[in-house]
Formats: structure tokens, C-alpha cells, sequence
């Protein structure tokens, strides 16, 4: 049966060309995504940076370590807790590091350092010397020696002066002194001793690190673990895409086919293939076709990893420093996968060809069977009512679970395929829907073309379901992106009764001077807030993170409505705090925490939060140890004249890297700046799915053309001329595009409605703010290659 | 007698009946056998029940009831799969539409059944039966570029690759025209006379039916007349009188 698969393959192009493009898309995918996997995942660890240079470092521990009933659980600390004096006083020729937020104003990125500790990697300088006095610094990069600059720290903006520039990553050096003055924290030893001298001194205090255990201190080493992660991520949910969908067009390319050569099963069969035969020739040719498209896309892939990882690193999705990697298993696996794929998408399509009966070889005409089955109507029933019960219990249950994309997909990926699987029922109504205002119509094109897509409703279901799946998941995935974001920014935004906000554009937060003079300002209450976290023991046994927010109790009731079912922010003070339902706890109750950098104590419940509340717990800035101030919220009081605040905001914070903004334009930037990993993930998935829906589109339709040869024949036979042939063909094709985009809007307003429902729980009414134009696009596109490949075929004049 | 005929009988249809759907009864008890080495027209205006009777007899359609006999085994009671095989083996079929697949050659489309076997063909064999329809220089060709009447003796060609016990034809001239339908019919005449092949051919024209032994009237499902030895103006005949009848 191999060498009729072949011949059949030549004879076939047309039909196999969509496969074909399919396919090695999809191994291509595969092949590209597993390539930057294996770099993301197999690089090598990057070596030590910051202490290249320093055989040994002695660095606190970073986990907070607790003995539960259980026996000892810990958690990672939020801040450093620093070495003690003592142990740096047994090292005199040791540097003591102590690393801390400081930038130039306007300058770059950048940690602040003491000169000593330059010598922990090799870094040289490039201009000047060391700084040799308190008002003196080197710096490596924003500024020439000699400039009398800025340095904004935790304690206030000062004036320094440059007298060297190094090569150093992002950093100001200080001197010595006054490092230890803006920092007393220690934060690290460098030793250049034998390590087990070292950890004989040390014993248990404290962790010495030798080795590539150093690059764990580097500065970028969490976000590029983050990175990794995130890149890992929408790198496989690419190439899972791609192989779903892969195995989608395949299956519906060869179901068509089999509908269009029934005749030819049926023929086989009479000259006495076996049912088992036919089907093996279908496997014959879908394997012929997957073992060269899958080769080709496992040949082409590895090409395009090298520009998909530049795209994740200028996206700041990948670390920079990644080696691509030249393994050959993604290339392996993608070529299977290939084969696989296409194997397993014939599979359908070939049982229905082997039970194509050989007496259908003596019909002349071979009529469609019934638009739906039986078995057709209760799948589609069964998926559109599963997709409608979730929603409902998401919408009913838990209103926020709607907002993750984790449940709000497969929501509307169901629709998409209930509509699909109830597509020919609804050919029928919908096309009597579109095509009443062309009835009126001179001519022959009114009757001709709906005819045409109802005569075979389950064709034209098949050429409009890349057309649903294209325009409803874009409208559906891209709507319910941007109504979750509105309705994420205004809940965000409900309870803050501030009119400006100052927040921090430095690593610095808001510094100590700053904030005094904002609350120098006259006419308006400010109260700022420096997020950390506290540690519970819970059940006695397991250490538990939370975020918590330290406050100034007396203002925040001005700038910001939280909703307190008992107790009051009045209360609130340095020995308080005030906390969620989850803490399970009452009002006057002791809760025994752990600050932010391990540090005991004991605080009284004063207040308890509201359902909705906009964060954990509250507690003073006294608990909070060095946690920068991440914003500062500015309301004014009656009387007060916004313009000369706004000029008086503009001034005080000149120079002390922060901005202030106003509410609106602050809710506007939350909105448009939410979870963009997760927004990337999103495109790129719908990027797949629009590239393999309009492989599908122009397949089936190049299909459906060639086999409607005769018809065109017939209709030209009849006196239609030639323009008139191309434009029934553009009509139909228009129609069905048109079908396509009815189901789609469906499938998009009930998948909105429900998220819709959930949301206002969440956010009271939001504005539905489709985008249509993304949307229009995508349609305007399917319109586009929908006529274009049903008038490119019809070009042909029959001879 | 009986058993001498019973030997000679390539094709025996014992009271089938064959009902469709919604009460249609396509075929009505009929009988009928089909002796070897000879050439038997099926005729009977449309609807009559002809075409269902040539797939009951091939094995193509399942009777409702009675029994079908070819080369001596039992039709009606063979599974789909063992079905398939005696086609393949014993049964050749032609049909108006020349039914090639259009992806393959002469020389593919007649060694096809060979193929679905799972033999390797004989080239000899192929090339054999072509010359016998008298396109052995057409092998190469596809069907796209042969002319009607050469389609169909390639489909003839495949039909007789098996050396089957019978050949059924649909209609075999119905597509050709006047010149190339007198060439299909006479080759299938000579089968008969030269390779005692047995032939059963449904058609309404009565000119191809004078090539025939004898011929079968069809009307209402049922046997209504037989003529031996027949020429095309007493079919023409008999075939006014049974659409005048119906």
C-alpha cells in the first residue's frame, strides 16, 4: 500500500500541502522551543561575579530557622540580618562588606559599597583613584571624575564628589567610614585564608562559601533563576501548543480528505482492499508526509532558537549571558513527536476511511451524510454545558478564580470547541441570519452562494472552524486580559483616597529626607508604606511567610480605605498589629512573630481586616527594620490649592530618584503594567493558534476548491462568465468567514459575560473594553486568505 | 442434469430479497443463475432493481434475504473481511465511470489487485493483460491521459488480472461514445468465446445488449422475461413494452 500512498502523495499535493506546512511548523516549534530550553535549563551556572576574587566569604545565614514541635522548619529571610561585630573583629585583614541602596539621582542602577571591597573580583579602575575622604566616591558609570554629584540612599540625597570610575557592575564605592555610616549592617566577610581555618573559626554562626557556591551572593542570581523560570515556562507551553495543534490540523485536514475521496476508499474497496488496508494506506501517506515535514522542521528549528532567545533576553525573560546550547535531542524529539503527531491525527480519519462500504463506488453522486449525529449533538451539548457549569460555579463560588488565566482558558477553549462540534446545526440559521439582506440582490449570487453553504453544512462547519478558534479565542483571551486588568486596577485603586502618589525609581525606595519633607508640605496628609514580611509558626509547626505592610497608623486612615470588621488603625502602635482572617486570631490576642530579618517579637491584635482588605497585616515602620518605603500617599486637605502642591511635590522630590503622580494616572500605568510574563505567555500562545488556524483556513479551502472543479464547470457551462465564477467564489468564501466570525462572537460574549460576572464581585461594574481592533484584525485576515485561496484556484479557465 | 449445472454455474441467486429503508423493495424474490463462459445483459427501466442486483450478486450489497451463491460458496453468510478476499479473488467489476485511481498509472491501476494482496505483481502478468485490451503501449499513462474508451479497457484489464470466476459490468458503456462503446463490447465478447470468461453486464442500451447470450428483463424488482440470443431491435422491443407497462 506504500508505493499507492506515494503515488497518491504526487497526485495530492494540494491536499497534503497543509499537513505538510503543519508538521514542520510544529517540529520546527518543537524543535526551536526545546533548543531554548536546553539553553535555559543546561547552561553551565554562571561563575561567582561579585566575589570572583575572594576564595572564601562568610556570609550570615539567610534562612530563618525555627524549632517547631515537629522539629526544625525555616524559611528563607526577607532581609539580611547581618554578621555580628564580633566575628569581623577575628578577621582584621579580612573585608568587611556591606552592600546598600545607593544611586546616583538619575543615575543608573546601582548598590552602594565600601572601597575596600572592590578587591573581591577583578575589577580595576579606568579613571581617578580611590576615595580617600567621606564626600568622595567611585563610581562606575552616570558621571566623569571630578563631578560634583547626588547619591540617594535610605538616609537622604547627599552630595559627593567623583574621583574614580571603575569597571565594576553598578556600583558606588564609599569609603570605607562612611559606608559603615549609611550601612552598619555587615553584610559579608572576604577572606583570603585556607577555608578550613575559616570554618574552624566560624563553626556554626554563620556560612563560609568557597567555590562556585560564591556565585549564590551575586546580585542578579534571583532574577535570573526567575528568568529561567519564566522562559522555561512560556517556552513549553509554546511547543505544547504547538503540538496540540499540530495534532488538530493534521486530523481535520485528513478527516476533509476522506470526505472528498470516499469514492476512492470505495472503488479500493471493491477491487478487494480490506477495510484494514485503506487504513493503512491513510497511515501510509500521513507517515510519507510526517517523516519529511518533521525532518525539515527538526532540521530548520534549531536556526530559529538563537532569534527566539534574543527576543526572551530583550524581553528581560532570559538572562543575557545564556550559552546557546548545540544538543541534538530537541532536534530528536521534535522529529518523533512529528511522526507521532501526524499518526496519531490520522487516526480518526483513517477508521472512518476503512468504513467507507464499497458499494458507494457505483453512486454518481456522493451525497453528504446528515449535517449532525446523534453522537455529534451530545458531545457538543456535553462540552458547551461543562464549559458553562464551570463558569457558572467559578462565578458563583470563587468570584477571583475567574481572573487567572489557569481557569479563564480552558473555559474558553471549550466553548470554542462546543461551538465547533455544533457547528454545522448552526450553519444553516446563521447563514439565513447573513444572508437575508443579499436576497434582495440582483442576480444569481444570492441564491447561489448560501445555498452552497447549506447544501453542506458540515463542510462549511469544517472551513469555518480555523475562523472560530482564530477570531473567538483572540477575542475571548485578549478581552478577558484587558477586563481583568481594568478590574484588577480598580480594585487595587478603590480603597486609595490619596489625589497624588510619591513612589521611589530607584532601589532605594523613598529615602529618610524625602519623606520629611513631604510631610513638611502644608495642606496635605501623607501617610507612606514600606512592605515586609512577618513569619508565623503555624499549627506549632510550620514557619509561614506573609507579607505585611508597616504604616504610619495615624495618617493611613486619610490616604487609604481599609475596612476594619474590628478594632481601629488608632490603635496601632509599635507593639500592634493588625491582621487578616487568615491568621485566625482575636481582637487583644498575642501574636508571636519574626520580623523581617529574624528578629523576635511579640505584638497585640488591635485590629482585624476585612474580606477584601488590600494586604495581610499592618504594622508600624518599627517593626519593619531597614524595608525601603515603597510609596507615599499625599491627600489633600480642604481648601488647598492642587496647583501649588503638584509644584511643591515636583520640587521636594527633584533629585531624590521619585515621581509623583496623580491617582488616575497611577490606576492607568497598574493597569497597563500587570503580569506582563504571563501576557507574554498569552500572545505567544495566540500567535501559534492564529498561524496554525490560517494553515487550516487556506487548506481547506484550497481542498474544497479542487474538489468542486466540475461545479465551476457546470456553472460556466450554464453562461455565468468568468468574473461572475471568482465572485460566487469569493462570496462563499466571505460567507463562510462571516459564519465563522458569528460563532466566534458567541463564544467571545458568553466567555465575557461569565468572566464578566465574576469580576463585578470582584470590582464592582467594569466597562467591557474589547480589543477590537486586535480582533478586527484577526477577522479582517481570515477574510483575507479566505478569498484569496477560493479565487486562486477558480483562476484557472477550464479548458 | 441439476448437478452437471450446478458445476457449470458461476453465479446462483436462490429468492433474494433486497428492502431498503421506508418500505422500498429494490428486489422481490428473485432466482436466477449465471452458467459459465457465458455473457448475460441485465436490462429494465430505471429503477427496476437492476443495478441492486448486481450488487447482491457481487458481494457489493447484502440481501435481506435468500442466498447467493459464487464459484460454489455462500455469499450471504461470509463475513465482511472474507468477503473483501473473494472479491479480490474471484469477482471483477467495470464500471461506468472508469473508477481508476487517478494518482496511479495503467500499468499501477491493473497490477492494484494483485497489490492488495500483498503479492509483488508479475509484470509479465500486467503487461499480459494489457496487451490483451490492447494497451500494452500505454503502460506508463495515467488516466487523465487516455481517452475514454482506453480507460475502460484498463479497467477491464484490472478487472481480469485476478482471473476472476465472474465480471460484473455497470453500465460499461454508458459513458463512451458510439465507436469506443462497440470496441468495450467487443472485447467483452471475446472473453467469452476465447477465455470462457463469465460476464454479467447491466445496461439499458439495447444495442450493447445484442452482444449479450441472452438477456434478463427487470421491472419492479422482479424477473419478468429472459431472451436468448438477442438483437438490438427486439430488445429495443421488449424494453418499450416494459417502460410502457410500468
Amino acid at each position: 500500500m506504500l508505493t499507492i500512498a506515494f503515488s497518491t502523495l504526487r497526485t495530492r499535493m494540494v491536499s497534503f500541502a497543509g499537513t505538510f506546512l503543519a508538521l514542520a511548523l510544529g517540529a520546527a516549534l518543537m524543535a526551536a522551543m526545546g533548543q531554548v530550553l536546553a539553553t535555559t535549563v543546561g547552561s553551565p551556572e554562571r561563575g561567582p561575579q561579585r566575589y570572583a576574587s575572594a576564595p572564601v566569604v562568610v556570609v550570615p545565614d539567610d534562612r530563618l530557622r525555627v524549632e517547631g514541635h515537629l522539629g526544625e522548619t525555616s524559611a528563607p529571610l526577607a532581609e539580611p540580618r547581618g554578621l555580628p561585630a564580633s566575628l569581623a573583629g577575628r578577621f582584621p585583614d579580612a573585608v568587611a562588606d556591606r552592600v546598600f541602596a545607593a544611586q546616583l539621582a538619575g543615575g543608573p542602577a546601582a548598590v552602594g559599597r565600601p572601597w575596600s571591597a572592590s578587591r573581591t573580583a577583578p575589577q580595576r579602575l579606568v579613571e581617578g583613584g580611590a576615595p580617600a575622604g567621606p564626600r568622595e566616591i567611585v563610581v562606575s558609570g552616570g558621571a566623569r571624575v571630578g563631578d560634583l554629584v547626588r547619591v540617594v540612599t535610605a538616609q537622604g540625597a547627599k552630595p559627593y564628589t567623583v574621583v574614580g570610575v571603575t569597571t565594576a557592575p553598578g556600583t558606588v564605592f564609599f569609603s570605607d567610614a562612611e559606608a559603615a555610616r549609611l550601612s552598619s549592617r555587615i553584610d559579608a566577610l572576604a577572606l583570603w585564608l585556607p577555608p578550613q581555618e575559616v570554618r574552624a573559626a566560624v563553626g556554626s554562626t554563620a556560612r563560609v562559601l568557597t567555590g562556585q557556591d560564591r556565585a549564590l551572593l551575586d546580585p542578579t542570581r534571583d532574577s535570573d533563576e526567575q528568568a529561567r523560570n519564566n522562559a522555561g515556562t512560556i517556552v513549553g507551553i509554546a511547543a505544547g501548543f504547538a503540538v496540540f495543534i499540530a495534532i488538530f490540523v493534521v486530523s481535520s485536514t485528513f478527516a476533509f480528505a476522506v470526505v472528498q475521496r470516499r469514492r476512492e476508499f470505495a472503488l479500493l474497496r471493491t477491487v478487494g482492499a480490506t477495510a484494514g488496508q485503506v487504513r493503512r494506506m491513510l497511515y501510509g501517506e500521513a507517515g510519507i508526509v510526517a517523516v519529511i515535514a518533521a525532518a525539515t522542521g527538526a532540521v530548520i528549528g534549531p536556526f530559529l532558537a538563537g532569534p527566539i532567545l534574543d527576543w526572551l533576553v530583550g524581553l528581560g525573560m532570559a538572562p543575557s549571558w545564556l550559552v546557546p546550547s548545540t544538543d541534538t535531542w530537541p532536534s530528536v524529539v521534535a522529529f518523533t513527536t512529528g511522526v507521532v503527531v501526524a499518526l496519531s491525527g490520522v487516526a480518526l480519519a483513517a477508521g472512518r476511511a476503512g468504513r467507507v462500504r464499497p458499494a458507494e463506488a457505483m453512486r454518481e453522486v456522493a451525497v453528504e451524510p446528515r449535517a449532525m449525529t446523534w453522537g455529534r449533538w451530545v458531545v457538543g451539548a456535553a462540552v458547551v454545558g461543562t464549559a458553562l457549569v464551570s463558569m457558572a460555579v467559578t462565578a458563583i463560588g470563587d468570584p477571583a478564580g475567574a481572573t487567572n488565566n489557569k481557569s479563564f482558558m480552558p473555559i474558553v477553549m471549550l466553548l470554542v470547541a462546543g461551538a465547533g462540534i455544533l457547528a454545522p446545526a448552526l450553519v444553516r440559521p446563521v447563514t439565513r441570519l447573513l444572508a437575508a439582506p443579499m436576497d434582495h440582490l440582483r442576480g444569481a449570487g444570492g441564491t447561489l452562494v448560501p445555498a452552497a453553504a447549506v447544501a453542506s453544512a458540515r463542510q462549511t462547519a469544517a472551513v469555518a472552524a480555523p475562523v472560530l478558534i482564530a477570531v473567538g479565542l483572540a477575542a475571548a483571551l485578549l478581552g478577558g486580559a484587558a477586563m481583568t486588568d481594568t478590574a484588577k486596577a480598580a480594585a487595587q485603586a478603590a480603597p486609595v483616597r490619596a489625589d497624588y502618589l510619591v513612589l521611589p525609581t530607584g532601589g532605594a525606595g523613598l529615602d529618610r529626607k524625602l519623606v520629611e519633607r513631604l510631610r513638611a508640605l502644608p495642606g496635605v496628609d501623607v501617610a507612606v508604606t514600606a512592605p515586609t514580611s512577618l513569619y508565623t509558626l503555624e499549627g506549632d509547626a510550620v514557619l509561614i511567610q506573609r507579607p505585611a505592610e508597616a504604616v504610619d497608623p495615624a495618617r493611613l486612615p486619610a490616604v487609604l480605605d481599609v475596612a476594619l470588621t474590628a478594632g481601629s488603625f488608632a490603635d496601632l502602635d509599635d507593639d500592634g498589629i493588625i491582621v487578616s482572617e487568615t491568621w485566625q486570631m482575636r481582637l487583644g490576642a498575642t501574636a508571636r512573630v519574626w520580623r523581617a530579618d529574624g528578629s523576635k517579637a511579640s505584638l497585640k491584635v488591635v485590629g482585624l481586616l476585612g474580606a477584601d482588605a488590600p494586604a495581610d497585616s499592618y504594622i508600624t515602620r518599627a517593626q519593619a527594620r531597614s524595608a525601603p518605603t515603597a510609596a507615599a500617599y499625599l491627600k489633600l486637605r480642604p481648601g488647598t490649592s492642587p496647583a501649588a502642591v503638584r509644584a511643591a511635590l515636583e520640587r521636594a522630590v527633584s533629585g531624590h530618584n521619585a515621581r509623583a503622580v496623580t491617582k488616575a494616572s497611577w490606576v492607568a500605568e497598574t493597569r497597563d503594567r500587570r503580569g506582563s510574563a504571563s501576557r507574554l505567555g498569552l500572545l505567544v500562545v495566540l500567535g501559534i493558534i492564529l498561524a496554525y488556524a490560517a494553515i487550516a483556513l487556506v487548506n481547506t479551502l484550497l481542498m474544497a476548491a479542487s474538489g468542486r472543479k466540475a461545479e465551476r464547470g457546470t456553472l460556466r457551462l450554464l453562461g455565468a462568465t468568468h468574473g461572475q465564477v471568482l465572485r460566487y467564489a469569493a462570496g462563499e468564501a466571505l460567507l463562510v468567514v462571516a459564519i465563522g466570525v458569528v460563532l466566534a462572537a458567541g463564544v467571545a460574549a458568553v466567555s465575557l459575560a461569565g468572566l464578566w460576572a465574576s469580576l463585578v464581585q470582584l470590582a464592582g461594574p467594569v466597562s467591557i473594553s474589547l480589543p477590537w481592533s486586535s480582533v478586527a484584525a484577526v477577522a479582517g485576515g481570515c477574510a483575507f486568505l479566505g478569498v484569496l485561496a477560493s479565487i486562486v484556484p477558480a483562476l484557472r479557465r477550464p479548458r | 442434469m441439476k448437478l452437471m449445472e450446478r458445476l457449470e454455474t458461476s453465479v446462483e441467486l436462490t429468492s433474494v430479497s433486497r428492502h431498503y429503508a421506508h418500505g422500498v423493495v429494490a428486489l422481490n424474490d428473485v432466482s436466477v443463475g449465471f452458467r459459465q463462459a457465458t455473457f448475460t445483459a441485465v436490462m429494465g427501466p430505471s429503477g427496476s432493481g437492476k443495478s441492486t442486483l448486481l450488487q447482491c450478486a457481487a458481494g457489493l450489497d447484502r440481501p435481506t434475504s435468500g442466498q447467493v451463491m459464487v464459484d460454489g460458496r455462500d455469499l450471504t453468510k461470509m463475513s465482511e473481511r472474507k468477503l473483501t478476499l473473494l472479491r479480490r479473488d474471484r469477482i471483477g467489476f467495470v464500471f461506468q465511470s472508469f473508477n481508476l485511481l487517478p494518482s496511479l498509472t495503467a500499468a499501477q491501476n491493473v497490477a492494484l489487485p494483485l497489490r492488495l494482496t500483498g503479492r509483488r505483481p508479475d509484470p509479465e502478468l500486467v503487461r499480459h493483460s494489457l496487451d490483451a485490451v490492447g494497451l500494452a503501449d500505454r503502460a506508463g499513462h495515467r488516466p487523465a491521459e487516455l481517452s475514454g474508451g482506453q480507460q475502460q479497457r484498463v479497467a477491464v484489464a484490472r478487472a481480469l488480472v485476478t482471473r476472476p470466476a465472474v465480471l460484473f459490468a455497470d453500465e460499461p458503456t454508458g459513458a463512451l461514445d458510439t465507436n469506443t462503446s462497440r470496441d468495450v463490447l467487443r472485447l467483452l465478447r471475446g472473453l467469452v468465446d476465447l477465455h470462457a470468461q463469465t460476464i454479467v453486464m447491466v445496461t439499458h442500451d439495447p444495442v450493447a445488449a445484442a452482444y449479450a447470450d441472452r438477456v434478463l428483463f427487470l421491472a419492479d424488482g422482479r424477473i419478468c422475461g429472459e431472451l436468448p440470443d438477442p438483437t438490438a431491435e427486439v430488445v429495443a422491443a421488449r424494453m418499450l413494452l416494459l417502460e410502457e407497462a410500468c
